[in-house]
């Protein structure tokens, strides 16, 4: 359930990045997430539901992109990212594989309103 | 309108566990982070390891606890100075709380600090504690595919114990096949094989020796 914890952090920093543009609702969030993470994207929809309750930031939607996995196997020369977590190598099935990256988690970019809900830019 | 970001959703996390880890090398201490899935004997190993640590280094423990303090009453037990760190539902540390818990110990008299992380096998990986060394446990009895199903928290590992082989021959745990997926995601950390019943951690005491020494 580290999901709500990450929806925290995601929410402090769209506050942060945001502040001068107050009142915009803010209508995506994308966000690049390693397969490690093993985030699951339907807990993390509920808990950005839950925890941003009458904020601008309620009802955006996330968009996660996928950091994959580097995998380089020992017995064979293949080297490949892979999305999903890998038992073994996908050309020579031997288990002797090595694996690097997919541990990250980034927000990437906000997508807000041109206008705040008064119907101007809400910047001085 | 869009707004480039990119920043990692770990950064005040981060800076926190950066704060933690400046305060401990301020006071020469050393700390060990313990992380393995509910019941696969971290307090255990605790209970194995600070006698013999004790004899030479003053230890202090942090312990994780979603409610109880249970853990914590068994290592006060054993004359250690220790600190419950309640996560109230919550099912992994985070920095913060630790730095809490740093707070309250007396840095000045001590040597070594573990933590005993909330028992999880997915999240406790997502937080750095200000920890030195990460120590990931895992016992015979969950099955030799966790680390394949669960990587995060055997990627940062210094050391993996491998524990309760008293009970191999009741299981089909391969101890092989768990060390070649301990190896898909860590090329370096030490594994060994445990049990409080007939194998006691020394490896892990010459491990934190090794460190600490
Ligand atoms: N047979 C056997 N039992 C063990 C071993 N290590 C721990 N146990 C038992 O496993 C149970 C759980 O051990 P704990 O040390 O409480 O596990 P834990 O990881 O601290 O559990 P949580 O903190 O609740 O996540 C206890 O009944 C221990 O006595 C071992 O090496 N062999
Ligand atoms: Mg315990
Ligand atoms: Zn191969």
């Amino acid at each position: 359930m580290h999901e709500f914890s990450i929806a925290e952090s995601i929410i402090s920093i769209v506050q942060d990045e945001t502040r001068e543009y107050p009142g915009r609702q803010i209508r995506s969030i994308k966000l690049r997430v390693g397969i490690l993470k093993q985030i699951v994207p339907e807990i993390l929809d509920t808990a950005m539901e839950l925890l941003t309750e009458g904020t601008n930031i309620h009802g955006t939607s996330i968009e996660l992109e996928t950091e994959g996995v580097e995998v380089s196997c020992l017995d064979c020369e293949l080297r490949e990212i892979v999305y999903e977590l890998p038992f073994a190598c996908s050309a020579c099935d031997s288990p002797r594989i090595r694996c690097k990256g997919g541990e990250e988690i980034s927000l990437l970019s906000i997508e807000l309103d041109e206008v705040n809900e008064n119907g101007d830019s809400g910047t001085p | 309108m869009e707004i480039q970001v990119l920043r990692r959703l770990e950064e005040k996390n981060k800076a926190d566990a950066d704060q933690i880890r400046a305060l401990l090398n301020q006071h020469n201490v050393k700390c060990f982070n313990i992380m393995g899935s509910p019941g696969c004997g971290k307090t255990a190993l605790l209970e194995h390891v600070l006698p013999p640590l004790q004899q030479r280094y003053r230890c202090a423990v942090l312990e994780g606890d979603l409610y109880t303090t249970q853990d914590a009453e068994r290592i006060a037990g054993m004359g250690t100075t220790v600190i419950q760190l309640e996560t109230q539902g919550s099912c992994h540390l985070d920095a913060n709380l630790v730095m809490r818990g740093m707070q309250e110990l007396n840095l000045d008299q001590l040597d070594i600090v573990f933590i005993e992380n909330v028992g999880n096998l997915v999240c406790p990986a997502n937080f750095d504690l200000g920890e030195h060394h990460r120590i990931t446990v895992v016992s015979v009895t969950e099955g030799h595919d966790k680390p394949s199903k669960y990587p995060a928290l055997f990627t940062k590992a210094d050391i993996v114990l491998i524990t309760k082989t008293d009970l191999l021959e009741h299981t089909n745990f391969d101890i092989h096949r768990a060390k070649e997926s301990i190896r898909k995601f860590n090329d370096h950390a030490e594994i060994v094989e445990t049990s409080i019943r007939s194998a006691p951690p020394a490896a892990l005491v010459a491990f934190v020796l090794s460190i600490v020494d």
